[in-house]
C-alpha cells in the first residue's frame, strides 16, 4: 500500500511548482493556471489525509474536495471575465503593464 | 519487479509524469502549450486519485477541471489571440531567478513537516504503509458485481441499516455511494451554498464580461443640477445644462433630451 507521506510529498512538490509559476510568469492566464495547479495539490492532500485513518471511515476530506472544485470553477469563470475585459481595454495580457489605477 | 509493490511503482510513474507536466506548464512560452501540459497533469492526478480509491474524485477532476475549466481557458486564449510571450525584461530577469528559490524554500518547509511527523508517529520509520485506510478499504470494496457485497466497515460495524421509513441506507460501499451519503446528510448546507456560489459566479461573469449597451451608457449620465425647469442665465443650473448639451450625440434619446434642455 502507498504510504500517506508519498501523497503529501507529491502535493508539496506540485504546490511549489505552481508557486514558481505564479511568481515567474508574465502572462496573466498562465498565472491563473498555476493557481489552479496549486488548488489541485491541496485536493490531493485532503484525500490523502482522509485515507490515512487506521480506524473507521472518514470521508470529510473527499467531501471538501467537491467544494474546492466548485469554488475553483466559480473563481475561474469570474477571473476569466475580468481578464477578458481587461485585455480588451489594453490589448495585452502582460501582468507588468496593468497600471490603470496607478498615479 | 523493482522490489516494490506494483501499486507503488504505478504511483511513482504517475507522480513523476505529473511533476514533469507541471514543470512544462511553468516553462513553456506559448500559453496554449501550458494549457495542454496542465491537462496532462490533471489526467495523471486523476490516475493517482483512482489509486487512492477515490474514483469520484478522478471523474470530477477529468470532467470539471480538464473538461470545463481548462476548455474555458483555451477559449479565452482563442478570443484574445494570444501569441507566445516576449523575452524577459530586466526587472523580470531578477525575479525569474528569485522565484524558484522561494518555491524551493517553501518545499523544504513542507518536506520537513512531513518527515518530522511521520518519523514520530511510526516509531522511527518514515512511513507505515500496511495499516492505512486505503489498505483496509481495499479489502472490503469489490469492483465486480458479485453476490458478496461488503456489509461492514473496517471496524465490524454494519453499514446496512434496516429499511425503516424512507431513510434506508445504501447497500454498496463504493466510493461514490459513501461520498454521496455524507455529502447529502452531513454536508448538505455547504452543498446548497455551493449552488449559490455557482449562481453568483455565473451572474458576475456575465456582468463583468459584457460590453455595455449604448443605451445603458447614456441613460444614467449624471448631471450636477437638474431641476427640469427654465434655467436663469448665469446660474449653476444653466452651466450644467450646457455641459450636458455638449455631451449629447445624435441618438433618438439625445434629440429628445436636447429639446427638453433648450426649453
Amino acid at each position: 500500500m502507498i504510504p500517506t507521506a508519498w501523497f503529501l510529498i507529491l502535493s508539496g512538490i506540485l504546490f511549489s511548482i505552481g508557486l514558481t509559476g505564479v511568481l515567474m510568469r508574465r502572462n496573466v492566464l498562465v498565472i491563473f493556471m498555476c493557481v489552479e495547479l496549486m488548488m489541485n495539490a491541496v485536493n490531493i492532500t485532503f484525500v490523502a489525509f482522509a485515507r490515512s485513518f487506521t480506524k473507521g471511515i472518514n470521508f470529510a476530506g473527499d467531501n471538501f474536495v467537491v467544494f474546492v472544485v466548485t469554488v475553483a470553477a466559480a473563481e475561474a469563470a469570474v477571473g476569466l471575465a475580468i481578464i477578458v475585459s481587461l485585455a480588451t481595454k489594453q490589448s495585452s495580457v502582460d501582468a507588468d503593464s496593468i497600471g490603470m489605477l496607478k498615479d | 519487479m523493482f522490489g516494490l509493490p506494483l501499486e507503488q511503482i504505478i504511483f511513482l510513474v504517475l507522480s513523476g509524469l505529473s511533476i514533469v507536466c507541471s514543470l512544462g506548464l511553468v516553462i513553456f512560452k506559448d500559453p496554449v502549450h501550458s494549457a495542454v501540459s496542465l491537462v496532462l497533469t490533471f489526467f495523471n492526478v486523476a490516475g493517482i486519485y483512482i489509486l487512492m480509491g477515490a474514483e469520484f474524485m478522478a471523474a470530477l477532476q477529468v470532467l470539471v477541471y480538464s473538461g470545463a475549466i481548462l476548455v474555458l481557458f483555451v477559449f479565452v486564449m482563442m478570443l484574445l489571440q494570444l501569441r507566445p510571450g516576449p523575452a524577459l525584461n530586466p526587472f523580470r530577469f531578477f525575479q525569474s531567478r528569485i522565484a524558484p528559490v522561494i518555491a524551493l524554500a517553501f518545499l523544504a518547509e513542507v518536506l520537513v513537516i512531513i518527515f518530522a511527523s511521520n518519523y514520530y508517529n511510526n516509531g522511527g520509520k518514515i512511513t507505515d504503509s500496511a495499516n492505512t485506510q486505503a489498505a483496509n478499504m481495499a479489502k472490503n470494496i469489490s469492483y465486480v458485481v458479485s453476490s458478496k457485497v461488503p456489509m461492514t466497515d473496517t471496524q465490524g460495524n454494519s453499514v446496512v441499516k434496516s429499511n425503516e421509513g424512507w431513510f434506508s441506507e445504501p447497500n454498496s460501499t463504493g466510493h461514490t455511494a459513501l461520498l454521496g451519503k455524507e455529502l447529502y446528510s452531513k454536508f448538505i448546507l455547504p452543498f446548497e451554498i455551493c449552488s449559490l456560489i455557482l449562481l453568483v459566479a455565473a451572474i458576475g461573469a456575465i456582468v463583468i464580461g459584457r460590453r455595455g449597451l449604448e443605451r445603458d451608457r447614456k441613460e444614467f449620465r449624471s448631471v450636477g443640477i437638474s431641476l427640469g425647469g427654465v434655467a436663469e442665465p448665469g446660474s449653476a443650473q444653466e452651466f450644467e445644462y450646457e455641459k450636458e448639451l455638449k455631451m449629447l450625440g445624435t441618438n433618438e434619446l439625445d434629440k429628445e433630451r436636447k429639446l427638453t434642455l433648450k426649453k
